[in-house]
């Protein structure tokens, strides 16, 4: 990864409030983020941890009760403050993205065809409809879909799971875009369909050098195909960097938490753990009233006063340019683990 | 194609206890056509009651009611005697009782009974069968079965028939101008308030439709009179002096033709029916399509076309408009059934010809006859609406249309 080179997309500051009857829900509080021309990043997090949301705003697709501030920089203009009708020409475009639902993301009214014929010629206005077509029948040949001069006259019901997901997928790629954002695109689907849509993703991703952001709560994906991976917690990035950095030396108390938590995490020191599986004691914080301090702190097993009473920044490691982590604490990864098995 | 057939079975299914059931409440009720405070005389009742089948059983009568009836014996003193279903005796004479002398001729007899097969049975003046039979359609008709739903009972020489031909068109005139207006304005709004749900535009729209949904008709029709034909007639007499049509009221003094005195026709007096009718339906459909709007704007497919980045009206339009019809459609069956067999209010606000007057009158004169034939109507009306809409249903939304029925 050259990490030297300008980013497509950088994340500057982003904070995510959204306007409940109970009170306001910070859902994001400042991520500052870069994603580079053609590599692979994977977002790691769990439910509420504003992996999701985050990117959602970067295509103004948030909930009308979201308040946003910060930048979301990508060819040079501030996406945050775009006007819907300046956004329409990138996004589905420049940007695209996949859903997490292939069930419901897909127009049950609507053909695949017109589904995807309409987000052609949005963006393409002299493309003839015959021609969006043969591109169609193309790119739902290259997601490896059988017979996909039939698939198109057919509405989403008549396609299984696993088809819908490859339709979207084809759907984001018609127009070649610089960014994909994948929301979790695998998680409502068979393992074994799984490992077919993700070789269909990285294939299309090497074919076009394009930047991928892939949004999973499922680590194993993250090491099988990403080359960077950034864990978020609480709306917060806890630790970015390489893949395989990340994975063998972590060095947040909430990464390494994780990592010990996935079952069969075979390469990691936290795979040593005892028979039973390995759960985060308590849960993640209300982001109604997110706590002063470090917001794993309640949960962290090496914190102390001073967590509780001041966030962490996220900072580079010492003697590394791509590794970045927020916690005060120092220390290898082994050093942490000790703490964590002590705990228990 | 099996799907509209299996419908079609069923509703066949429905209108015949539809009819049984009515039939049979209204004839078990206390009460008659011929009680009032004056009853007729015994002997003109007994053949009265004869003349329409009232002295038979109540499973006869619903026969000859469906199908109608061959003839009659006429018994000893000139009463009426033995029914015939289908065959009559030689010497049987068809009888004509009660008040249908007008539609006689000096050649024949009006006979009001054929037999099922439509085979003119009885003895009839010779030479005139064939002259009856080109006259008319009445006399080709009888039975429900046959579309003949018989004579009023209250006003013993008027067709019920003839009561729905003359009504049904005056209500369509006000009905369909009303439900089109409610619609095509109605939906639109629906949608423009979800697009702008809880903006000013939107409590706009639910206000103006709350409005159409509280204030009742009759509350509605005095109100819109009292604006357009009194209080407003200055402005339009400012707007728009020879555009429309005025009304004389006397000396330098003139009003528009908002109400028909004298009789009925042009497009002004149906303006103020349609706005009353149309503002109660307007609210319904504004609410429903609002609803299914916001429910199809918050889909996973909807973020999936902004996603796109197909414009605001493409996403309306192509992804929303279908899903969020469904309701509305829903709701315009039955109710465009009630609208079209009439409404009672507006035809006395606004005295219009109608058909709705017709229900009231045959339910306060216990007109059996007249009763059954406006329930039939409201009955094949709403069944037959439905029916459009399930249809309507498939063909707006794939799944049930490849699930359901195998095409």
């Amino acid at each position: 990864m050259s990490t030297s080179q300008t980013p497509v997309l950088s994340i500057k500051d982003l904070f995510i409030e959204f306007e409940t009857p109970d009170g306001a829900v910070k859902a994001v509080n400042g991520i500052n983020l870069d994603l580079f021309k053609g590599e692979v990043l994977g977002i790691v997090g769990e439910s509420g941890s504003g992996k999701s949301q985050s990117w959602m705003a970067t295509l103004g697709l948030l909930a009308e009760n979201a308040t946003t501030s910060g930048e979301v920089t990508f060819d040079g203009e501030n996406l945050l403050t775009l006007p819907p009708k300046a956004l329409n020409p990138i996004r589905g475009n420049r940007i695209a993205m996949v859903f997490q639902d292939p069930m419901t993301s897909l127009n049950p009214y609507l053909t695949i065809e017109t589904q995807m014929v309409e987000a052609l010629r949005i963006h393409n206005k002299r493309m003839s409809k015959p021609d969006a077509r043969k591109r169609c029948v193309e790119m739902l040949d290259r997601v490896a879909i059988p017979a996909a001069d039939k698939r198109l006259k057919q509405f989403p019901h008549e396609l299984s799971g696993g088809m819908r997901q490859r339709v979207m997928i084809a759907l984001a790629l018609l127009n070649d875009p610089e960014v994909l954002i994948a929301d979790e695109p695998t998680t409502a689907l068979d393992v074994t369909i799984q490992a077919e849509i993700l070789d269909i993703l990285l294939d299309l991703q090497r074919e076009r050098g394009m930047a991928v952001v892939f949004i999973t709560h499922d680590l194993g994906v993250v090491a099988e195909i990403c080359s960077r991976v950034c864990v978020m917690y609480a709306g917060r990035l806890a630790e970015i960097g390489p893949v395989q950095d990340v994975f063998t030396d972590a060095r947040h108390p909430y990464t390494l938490s994780l990592l010990k938590a996935t079952p069969r995490a075979a390469q990691s020191q936290a795979a040593q753990s005892d028979d039973a599986l390995y759960a985060i004691p308590g849960a993640p914080p209300n982001m109604r009233m997110p706590p002063p301090g470090c917001p794993f702190e309640p949960r962290c097993a090496c914190a102390d006063a001073h967590c509780r009473e001041q966030v962490p920044a996220l900072e580079p490691l010492q003697g590394s340019e791509t590794r970045l982590k927020a916690c005060f604490r120092e220390g290898s990864s082994a050093a942490l683990l000790e703490a964590l098995v002590h705990e228990r | 194609m099996s799907y509209a057939l299996q419908r079609f079975g069923q509703m066949l299914v429905i209108v015949i206890i539809a009819l049984l059931a009515v039939f049979s409440t209204q004839r078990l009720a206390p009460g008659g056509p011929f009680d009032g405070e004056r009853p007729p005389p015994p002997k003109i009742l007994e053949n009265l009651r004869a003349y329409y089948d009232m002295d038979l059983s109540m499973p006869a009568q619903f026969y000859t009611y469906l199908f109608g009836m061959a003839g009659r014996e006429i018994g000893d003193n000139g009463k009426p005697g033995k029914a015939h279903w289908f065959v009559v005796p030689s010497n049987a004479e068809i009888t004509t009782l009660g008040g249908t002398n007008d539609r006689s001729t000096a050649e024949g007899v009006f006979v009001r009974q054929f037999c099922p097969w439509d085979q003119w049975l009885g003895q009839v003046i010779p030479g005139a069968r064939e002259q009856l039979r080109e006259q008319g359609t009445v006399f080709r008709k009888c039975g429900v079965v046959r579309g003949d739903f018989g004579l009023s009972m209250a006003r013993r020489s008027i067709y019920v028939n003839d009561y729905v031909r003359d009504g049904l068109p005056a209500t369509l005139k006000y009905a369909i101008p009303s439900l089109l207006f409610a619609l095509l304005l109605g939906v639109p709004m629906g949608f423009y308030a979800a697009y702008r749900q809880n903006k000013p535009a939107d409590f706009f729209m639910i206000t103006i439709g709350m409005f159409g949904t509280v204030v009742p008709n009759l509350v509605m029709a005095p109100l819109l009179i009292f604006l357009f034909a009194v209080q407003l007639d200055s402005v339009f007499h400012w707007l728009f002096v020879e555009t429309l049509e005025w009304v004389e009221l006397g000396r330098r003094q003139r009003t528009l033709n908002w109400i028909p005195s004298g009789k009925t026709g042009g497009v002004m007096h149906y303006v103020l029916p349609t706005l009353v009718l149309g503002t109660g339906l307007l609210g319904r459909i504004v609410r429903l399509s609002r609803a299914g709007a916001l429910e199809a704007l918050r889909s996973n497919y909807v973020r999936t076309a902004r996603a796109k980045g197909l414009p605001a009206h493409v996403i309306l339009l192509r992804h929303v408009f279908k899903p969020a019809i469904l309701p509305v459609l829903t709701y315009m069956g039955p109710v465009t059934a009630f609208i079209l067999t009439g409404s009672l209010v507006i035809e006395r606000a606004f005295s219009l010809p109608g058909l709705g007057r017709q229900f009231i009158a045959a339910a306060t004169d216990r007109d059996y006859t007249l009763l059954m034939g406006t329930t039939v109507i409201l009955l094949l009306a709403i069944i037959l609406l439905n029916f459009i809409v399930d249809l309507l249903y498939t063909w707006l939304d794939p799944r049930i249309r490849r699930g359901g029925g195998r095409s």
